[in-house]
């Protein structure tokens, strides 16, 4: 094996800009949503996340390639992937430590040299990557991730000026045993034993591509291939033409797998779920204001409750992003998912409009599922904060969350009905570029200026205005979509890609 | 087209698609007859499958007209297509459901389904209702695609390749079960299928493809008819090394015999010949294994 078809796999375009594109959304979500100084920005985006990134694109085809059941046939194949992907790892963490030590001249760099090549060897170990069901590795990372961001980066950082050969041999022994163990036979053997794979150039920046929508759909195959539990019966004799008996069909074939116990305790967990990270969250924003302060459980309980009610956000950093949360997940989770939400299951005896229609509603019967849960979230962590705090609860302290999940509806709206009509890849790039930028910025704005406001009479009314028009626009992206797309494959329209 | 006939399953006027450079479909016109077996002949990637596709709605046209009956393809609604059933080549179902549970879910749709007609299809075609669909084989999903595209008794149904991963045994009772339904019902059936052999035994009409073009659509006896094979033995000298006539479509030349697959409907043309080139000719009629490659020469001799 040469370098070409190593760069051939490697699809060296999508992988410069995947990378690009998110390493600087890694660096300005670090300083502006979560209000990291520039150089801790800089610190943590080039040091640790964009090598992570880049050790996840590097590896992202090779895995694929391990996937493939072809891959135990070609002779010397781990091995000659193992030495490119070694070539290219160091290649990498070059040419990343070569854009580091100008960016961040506070540390040595020998120190960003460990950190660097730890970061990009991580992602090597990761055995499986499934969209619908979240392996447990995937999680680790982004909630490490998440940790080092909130309250890990200034240990870290005090480790790196104190010991940075350290941290260097640290790292390089780790990068070593990450790759060992990544390239190892029984590795590899597990990995061509499950054709299901995704790699990240391929799918994330082109949310909601083809690759991704395949993906998916194969998860949903291995679920059912795997599933053993009751899935619900169908018990309706004859469906007439009432939009609510073919809501009820479609959303049989999309759920019907799975029993409405099952479904109402795995949304009930869920929504429990949430509580960790929102009083995780609020505790970490806490103690990054005041790092010196012990707080008691039932003072940290007491925060909680004092910054649901109306008033002054008592930290600094202000709790925006609680309750930023809401609006950027549903953006992101809409995006994402935004072809197969859109997607029938089957194809149905039913005109085009109609499937329009009915898959219409039974989107927003989705959205509405997910606002609940978010809601049974926020009213869970409250309850158990009143509980601890030892003050009583009352139904007051949800208006803020409430207020918070408000922009879900129109931006879900708005994200779906432009990810139907915008089709081409040229201009989906800048789509998502400019959601995950401009709706986190909007969201804030909004949780400053309007949180505590958004129940009063013109605010609301601006509200059921801007919703009802995104409502629309979204159900007019729904009925274009559906007269004109392909029904063998409705998640792409190939009208609006120009190559039908 | 501007007068709807809902008489007619399929018709097309100046059908077109293409797939960005790609012509799936060129410039194809016709009318399907009513109560007629048509096999949907063609090469792979000769516009089969799309043409099917349209006709069932699946996928609209980039050019032209195609009504389904009577509605255009892009407005075909409930009372159209619960009067027409499709089995794909590669069924989309419902993985995590058995068979049972599809055949029920499928079955609501329909007002005319017939359970008895599932009954004894479940029987002949051995497939286990209790089965998940994602653990079924290739062929096996094969078949539940046909019960769930059949047992409504369609007025229009569409086979795209639905024997290809079959064995002859299901097959046959494929066949049989298809037979029975054109008595029972007058269906208009549109199969699709590279197994020949198979489909010469059912069908009546032909309307072959070739690289998105109509090359033909005419019955099959016609087609029959006209399709021979001449084995040519000289009576005099040696024979010429080419046949000028244009109704030979293709020859193995030989000194003395040859033989030469010819299409013509002149019912003296094999005297004429014998005369002209002081031979004997034998003449004997062509399969539809045999006619198919000719269809598509013939095509491309007219281009």
């Amino acid at each position: 094996m040469n370098a070409r078809p190593y760069l051939c796999l490697l699809r060296p375009g999508r992988t410069l800009a995947v990378l690009t594109m998110y390493g600087w959304l890694a660096w300005s979500w670090l300083h502006f949503l979560f209000g990291l100084p520039n150089d801790a920005s800089r610190f943590l985006a080039f040091a640790v996340i964009i090598p992570a990134m880049l050790g996840g694109v590097l590896i992202g085809p090779i895995h694929e390639a391990m996937h493939r059941t072809f891959f135990p046939l070609l002779p010397g194949a781990r091995l000659a992937l193992r030495r490119w992907h070694g070539i290219g790892l160091i290649a990498g963490a070059l040419a990343l430590l070569a854009l580091a030590i100008p960016l961040v001249p506070e540390h040595s760099p020998a120190a960003l040299a460990g950190l660097i090549a730890l970061s990009m060897t991580l992602p090597m170990l990761n055995r499986r990557r499934r969209i619908g069901l979240w392996h447990s590795y995937s999680l680790v990372l982004i909630a490490a991730g998440i940790l080092l961001t909130l309250a890990g980066h200034v240990p870290l950082g005090q480790l790196c000026h104190a010991a940075p050969w350290l941290v260097l041999a640290v790292g390089l022994c780790g990068a070593a045993l990450c790759f060992r163990a990544g390239f190892s036979e029984s590795m590899v053997r597990d990995r061509w034993r499950d054709s299901f794979f995704y790699c990240m150039q391929s799918t994330l920046p082109f949310v909601g591509s083809d690759v991704l929508t395949d993906a998916q759909t194969r998860g949903r195959q291995l679920a059912a291939e795997r599933s053993t539990a009751a899935c619900r019966t169908w018990t309706l004799a004859r469906v007439g033409s009432s939009l609510r008996e073919w809501v009820r069909v479609l959303h049989f074939a999309r759920f019907g797998q799975f029993s409405r116990v099952r479904t109402a305790f795995g949304l009930g967990c869920a929504g429990l779920c949430l509580v960790p990270i929102f009083a995780g969250t609020t505790y970490l924003l806490a103690l990054a204001d005041s790092p010196n302060d012990h707080v008691t459980p039932a003072q940290f309980c007491a925060q909680i409750l004092s910054n649901a009610t109306p008033g002054q956000l008592n930290t600094p950093n202000g709790l925006e992003l609680l309750f930023v949360m809401p609006a950027v997940l549903a953006c992101m989770t809409t995006a994402i998912f935004a072809q197969r939400a859109s997607a029938p299951a089957y194809t149905f005896p039913i005109s085009r409009d109609r499937l329009a229609a009915v898959l219409f509603f039974e989107t927003y019967r989705t959205v509405g599922t997910l606002l609940v849960i978010f809601l049974g979230g926020w009213l869970a962590c409250y309850l158990i904060a009143a509980l601890v705090a030892g003050q009583p609860f009352h139904l007051g302290l949800m208006a803020r969350a409430t207020a918070s999940t408000l922009p879900v509806l129109p931006i879900a709206s708005l994200t779906l009905a432009l990810f139907l009509r915008v089709r081409r890849l040229l201009w989906r790039v800048p789509l998502f570029v400019a959601l995950v930028i401009g709706v986190p910025i909007l969201q804030v704005v909004f949780v400053k200026t309007c949180l505590d406001r958004a129940f009063t009479p013109l605010p609301l009314a601006i509200y059921t205005a801007v919703t009802a028009l995104a409502v629309w626009l979204c159900w007019r992206a729904f009925r274009s979509h559906y007269r004109t797309c392909d029904a063998m494959q409705p998640a792409i329209n190939l009208h609006a890609l120009g190559i039908a | 087209m501007n007068t709807p006939d809902t008489s007619t399953p399929f018709a097309a006027q100046s059908l077109s698609k293409s797939y960005g450079a790609h012509t799936a479909l060129s410039d194809v016109s016709l009318a399907l007859p009513a109560g007629r077996v048509i096999g949907l002949l063609g090469r792979n990637g000769a516009g089969k499958s799309t043409l099917l596709n349209i006709a069932s709605g699946f996928t609209l046209p980039s050019s032209g007209d195609a009504l389904t009956f009577g509605t255009p393809v892009a407005r075909l609604d409930t009372p159209q297509l619960t009067r027409l059933g499709v089995v794909q080549q590669e069924a989309r179902l419902l993985e995590w459901m058995t068979v049972r549970q599809h055949l029920d879910f499928n079955a609501s749709f329909y007002p005319g389904w017939d359970r008895s007609l599932e009954s004894r299809l479940l029987e002949s075609l051995e497939v286990d209702p209790k089965r998940k669909i994602v653990q079924l084989s290739p062929g096996e999903r094969q078949k539940v695609g046909i019960l769930l595209g059949v047992c409504h008794h369609p007025a229009l149904l569409l086979l795209d390749e639905p024997m290809s991963a079959l064995d002859p045994i299901i097959r046959a009772r494929l066949l049989d079960a298809l037979l029975e339904r054109l008595r029972d019902d007058g269906c208009t059936v549109v199969i699709s299928s590279h197994i020949l052999n198979d489909v010469e035994k059912i069908v009546d009409w032909v309307v072959a493809l070739d690289a998105g073009q109509l090359v033909e659509n005419s019955p099959f006896d016609a087609l029959q008819e006209s399709f021979a094979e001449w084995t040519v033995t000289s009576l005099n000298g040696a024979l010429p090394a080419r046949f000028p006539e244009p109704f030979v479509l293709s020859q193995q030349p030989g000194e003395r015999l040859a033989r030469l697959r010819v299409r013509t409907s002149d019912a003296d043309a094999a005297a004429r010949f014998a005369a002209t080139h002081h031979a004997q000719v034998q003449s004997r009629p062509l399969n539809l294994d045999e006619m198919f490659p000719l269809l598509t020469r013939q095509q491309k001799a007219r281009s």
